[in-house]
């Protein structure tokens, strides 16, 4: 199968950046957990993943802040022309992962824009992934919906999913008592 | 995700009425239903949401800027993965 390169700008990607950081360093107390710099330029998670999503050529980026989200809008604050925007979770903690992610698609469907796919990432989830690649995988595949898996068994809080021989997800099992060859751990934040 | 199939399903039934509910644990037996595809990469993939697992990205940056640096079109042709 070749590659071909995909126009992106029908494609929104939902960030939650929101979650109180319960099992992470005393610094959160102050920063996001989104905005904590890495890697060799130490810079936020969230800067490089939005800098990689955009390079990609995606549509629009939805960015959903709850706990300390005044540090997430000023570091964003003039990105929306760059297609970023940062929607504050009003309900605070009170809404779950399922919940801040209706609350993005409904400002997506409310902007008046029309995106064909939505992709949603855990910002503190760091993948090695070709964006364009996933998209065609995605398209060609006809499924509903995508997502992307490890076969690194080592990494922790990892569950095992099942896979067909046609490549469509069987189950997944996050007690990882299912083991096959064809049993591939999984991330649960990354979805296209 | 196609955009409309998702915004379907969580606009409503059940999830149309509640206010708290995990995307995986509630919303992903439903997509699975719906067929999923896999996508495997066999590149950088750390979960740094714990202060141990963020320790161990600190000690090792070079794994940010790999994962970040790919380019926008695939180094393998192999279909479904990086």
């Amino acid at each position: 199968m070749s590659f071909f390169a995909m126009d992106l700008s029908k494609v929104a990607v939902v960030l939650l950046a929101g979650g109180q950081q319960t099992r992470f360093l005393e610094i959160t107390d102050s920063i996001p957990k989104a905005m904590i710099g890495i890697g060799m330029r130490q810079r936020p998670s969230l800067e490089y993943l939005v800098n990689h999503l955009l390079a990609a050529g995606v549509g629009k980026i939805v960015i959903v802040a709850g706990f300390l989200s005044p540090v997430i809008m000023e570091h964003f604050f003039d990105w929306d022309r760059r297609g970023v925007k940062i929607l504050f979770d009003p309900e605070g903690q009170k809404i779950d992962t399922g919940g801040a992610f209706r609350l993005a698609l409904m400002e997506l469907l409310q902007s008046g824009a029309m995106y064909d796919h939505v992709m949603y990432w855990n910002p503190d989830t760091l993948i090695q992934l070709n964006v364009q690649h996933l998209y065609q995988r995605h398209v060609l595949s006809g499924a509903a919906s995508t997502v992307v898996l490890t076969t690194d068994s080592s990494a922790p809080n990892f569950g095992a999913v099942e896979v067909g021989a046609d490549g469509m997800i069987i189950s997944f099992d996050e007690s990882r008592k299912l083991r096959s060859s064809r049993i591939l751990h999984f991330d649960q934040y990354a979805h296209a | 995700m196609n955009f409309r199939t998702v915004l379907d399903l969580l606009t409503t039934g059940d999830f149309k009425i509640r206010q708290s509910f995990c995307l995986f644990k509630d919303v992903l037996p439903a997509l699975v239903n719906l067929r999923m595809a896999a996508f495997v990469t066999h590149g950088v993939f750390l979960e740094f949401g714990t202060a141990k697992a963020y320790r161990f990205l600190q000690a090792h940056p070079e794994l940010v800027e790999k994962a970040f640096g790919l380019s926008s079109f695939p180094r393998r042709r192999d279909y479904g993965s990086n």
